[in-house]
């Protein structure tokens, strides 16, 4: 018993929760923002996939991370386009083109990475953790907040940046009256259509950002489906939210803390847990909290329902 | 000041504007007056640039405009008030104003305060800009979006319906605005389909029919007939044949009900309908109707109190087969399959009848000879019993509700807003519908919200207010006035 409560307040273990909540914020965020103009996202798994390939090819073409990093952001996008050409421009179903997206991004990164780079690859130019100067040595702070990737730190600003957009500008409250009655957008004269564009192509490179964030600063090399569900966990994550996108850090930590914790159970091979039931928890964990979260709040009016000019 | 001549909008088969012209001139209100579907909403939504007209000019200030957004609109000084109002429900009053307001980056809080202090002062009601317009009356949410079509520059503004959901004394205080907005040059186009407000507000009257504008007169220069039969196309008889019977026995009775519901909660109410009688039930939208109605036809449980027929039975589905109809609120939701065709539509919950279900097994043969007599009998246009419900206009999915719900002669009839998107004469034939129900002996519970209606075939009115009936009116010289002080202060005084 001591020894797991001193593994929750061991640096190590909060340093890498931290790290893992990194690709769950980014996705997460960018989610929040598309259901709140309206659109369901059931692709983002196929979207952070597709970041997480395109940033590696284009970091191992050209030798540059941050080149890297903003290919992922175009690869969600181009993702997040086809979704938004199904469901905004032909008004198809969301859940059908999500779900078509999320096999299609696995069948395609899965295709083209066996075709580019055959099957053993090697490390490609990548993040290492920013030390900030004297911050970072600082005693258990220093490791948990101020060595991390810049993906961390972009993913914090970004959220913080979102939620002032969504909650103060006016085009914020577009994504709102997009997601919540287009109707009552139409009838001020702002495209409905455009504004679910931008919120959905944001998403998309959120998203990408996210795929990119796994490749480029976890694992520096891309595997198969190596987003394995966590755009899954990013879409539960944001009905426990309730769409607010500085919620989605405190959540995704939370459910990082789950996944860190996985890892550390596997890592112990403890002989009474077999490695499969804990690399179940943080799933298992999505669900029930899911369960008692789904009630709880209550999700943009016209969210999912498509919308054409009368 | 504005011109529009021969404005044309096709929606695939069916015309909706075919030569529509208006013109306003400064300081008057206009009223545009038409059944429903006579295309006055559609004219306006051209005006407003929401629809893009197939054809026609409109001229403002003289010169020639193209009107391809609300924004344009706006720009040139046209404001609008749609019959359901635009605003986001989720936002507060201050976003909505944001929203439709000037470009800028962020929300500019503390101008549109000050903007919605100006408004009041100079038109009245008190606004929170704070408030989330979810929590606001629907009185409040058209006070709030007239506020809101006044912003800035407006020089028309456009009213499309804005009585529908007032209190009469909401009504004044609107009607009171718009002589004050008047009197300081601007002119309004004030859409309804209401005589009396013709004549209580209005300085001209643009008449339409079937897509065209038939005639333009001045108010002071015209009668209520002259009206309506242009409306109509021919002379309307508005008297119903309504000869007194005496009331039976009673058919429906309500003791101590006690119902939770979305919007508001009914309390301890007592009715009853007898034989040969139409109790109707007034009040304004939300006072409890809806949760009254529900209760009774076994949608909605209640939390106390009872409910039973005319037999002794007790409970709805109980009733069901003691012949009780029910023509819902919401034909589109509660009434018809829109996407099955009519001759099941037409036999919904009655299979047990006439032989047509009760082995277990569909007499289809049956069911659709019985569909094309209630389909004639119900002066139904279709294309026959095999057409989708979902095909038919309005006016003919409701005949077809009622030939389900009458076609079996009901001993009590719950009817609520039967009358709601009809024109003149589809409402007609509803209403003399349930006085034919009431002449042979039957009951009906009307509950309405419109006045006129339930004045025109009441018995007796109960008006609700606040979850409970504030009072009992029977039809009169002085009904209007007593039903809107019932319905009128009790609101008030309940919770806002």
């Amino acid at each position: 018993m001591d020894s797991l409560i001193e593994l929750f307040i061991s640096t190590a273990f909060v340093a890498s929760t931290m790290r893992l909540a990194v690709p769950l914020i980014l996705a997460g965020t960018g989610e929040v923002i598309s259901e709140r103009a309206g659109i369901l996202n059931i692709g983002l798994e196929g979207m952070m996939l597709m970041g997480s390939f395109t940033a590696v090819l284009a970091a191992d073409a050209t030798g540059d991370p941050w080149l890297g990093a903003l290919a992922g952001a175009v690869g969600g996008m181009a993702v997040a386009a086809v979704h938004g050409g199904i469901v905004i421009v032909w008004s198809g179903d969301q859940i059908v083109s999500g779900l078509a997206l999320n096999l299609g991004a696995l069948g395609l990164t899965t295709y083209l990475s066996r075709r580019i780079f055959g099957t053993g690859q090697s490390e490609v130019a990548h993040f290492e953790p920013i030390d900030i100067p004297l911050l970072s040595d600082l005693p258990f702070l220093g490791p948990v907040l101020f060595a991390q990737s810049p993906f961390f730190y972009f993913a914090l600003a970004a959220a913080a940046v979102l939620s002032f957009v969504l909650f103060r500008t006016r085009f914020g409250l577009s994504w709102q009256a997009a997601g919540e009655d287009p109707d009552a957008l139409d009838s001020v004269g702002i495209s409905v259509g455009r504004t679910r564009w931008t919120a959905l192509l944001v998403c998309g490179a959120m998203a990408g950002f996210g795929g990119a964030s796994i490749s480029l600063a976890q694992l520096f090399t891309f595997i198969e489906n190596m987003t394995g569900g966590q755009g899954f966990i990013a879409l539960a994550l944001v009905i426990v939210t309730r769409w607010r996108p500085m919620w989605a850090v405190g959540i995704a930590l939370f459910f990082a803390a789950a996944d860190a914790l996985s890892l550390r159970i596997q890592a112990l091979d403890l002989a009474a847990i077999p490695f499969q039931l804990s690399l179940m928890l943080p799933l298992v964990l999505t669900l029930v909290v899911y369960g008692f979260a789904a009630r709880a709040g209550r999700p943009p009016a016209a969210l999912g329902r498509p919308w054409t000019k009368a | 000041m504005l011109s529009i001549s021969d404005v044309e909008k096709r929606y695939d088969a069916t015309v909706a504007l075919s030569g529509a012209s208006l013109s306003v001139e400064p300081s008057e209100i206009h009223a545009l007056l038409g059944e429903n579907g006579a295309g006055k909403t559609t004219l306006m939504n051209v005006l407003d640039g929401i629809t893009r007209p197939d054809g026609g000019v409109i001229r403002w200030r003289g010169s020639e405009v193209r009107i391809d957004s609300p924004r344009t609109a706006a720009a040139l000084g046209i404001g609008m008030v749609h019959q359901h109002d635009r605003l986001v429900a989720a936002l507060t009053v201050g976003e909505n104003f944001a929203l439709a307001g000037e470009s800028s980056f962020t929300i500019p809080r503390d101008e549109i305060r000050d903007q919605l202090a100006d408004l009041t002062d100079r038109y009245g009601g008190a606004v929170d800009p704070d408030a989330r317009v979810s929590d606001l009356s629907v009185g409040e949410r058209q006070w709030v979006s007239l506020l809101r079509a006044l912003t800035g520059d407006v020089s028309l503004l456009v009213l499309d319906e804005p009585t529908t959901t007032l209190t009469p004394l909401e009504r004044d205080r609107l009607f009171g605005a718009l002589r004050e907005y008047r009197a300081s040059g601007l002119s309004v186009i004030f859409i309804t389909h209401k005589l009396d407000e013709v004549f209580a507000l209005c300085d001209r009257v643009t008449v339409m029919r079937r897509g065209r504008a038939v005639a333009t007169l001045a108010v002071a220069d015209t009668t209520r007939s002259e009206l309506a039969s242009l409306m109509v196309g021919q002379a309307v008889d508005t008297d119903f044949d309504k000869h007194a019977v005496e009331a039976g026995p009673a058919l429906l009775l309500v003791e101590g009900l006690s119902v939770r519901g979305a919007r508001q909660t009914v309390t301890g109410l007592d009715l009853e309908v007898r034989s040969s009688e139409i109790v109707g039930i007034a009040g304004v939208d939300g006072n409890g109707q809806r949760e009254l109605v529900e209760a009774i036809t076994g949608i909605r449980t209640p939390d106390a109190g009872s409910v039973s027929f005319g037999d002794g039975t007790a409970g709805w589905h109980a009733g069901r087969s003691a012949s009780v109809a029910r023509i819902p609120e919401d034909r589109h939701r509660h009434g018809l399959a829109l996407g099955r065709p009519l001759w099941e539509n037409l036999h919904l919950g009655r299979w047990h009848h006439r032989g047509l279900g009760n082995r277990g097994l569909l007499n289809r043969r049956g069911a659709r000879d019985r569909s094309g007599d209630l389909l004639r009998t119900y002066d139904v246009v279709c294309s026959g019993p095999d057409q989708l419900a979902g095909e038919l206009s309005g006016g003919n999915q409701q005949k077809a509700v009622l030939a389900r719900e009458l076609g079996d002669a009901p001993q009590l009839v719950i009817a609520m807003n039967p009358c709601r998107g009809l024109d003149i004469a589809a409402s007609r034939f509803v209403l003399d519908q349930l006085l034919e129900v009431r002449s042979r002996g039957g009951g009906v519970l009307f509950v309405s919200y419109d006045l006129d209606e339930i004045l025109a075939i009441s018995d007796r009115i109960l008006v609700m207010a606040s979850g409970e009936v504030a009072g009992q009116v029977v039809p009169g010289p002085q009904a209007t006035e007593e039903i809107g002080l019932l319905m009128g202060g009790a609101v008030l005084g309940g919770p806002r």
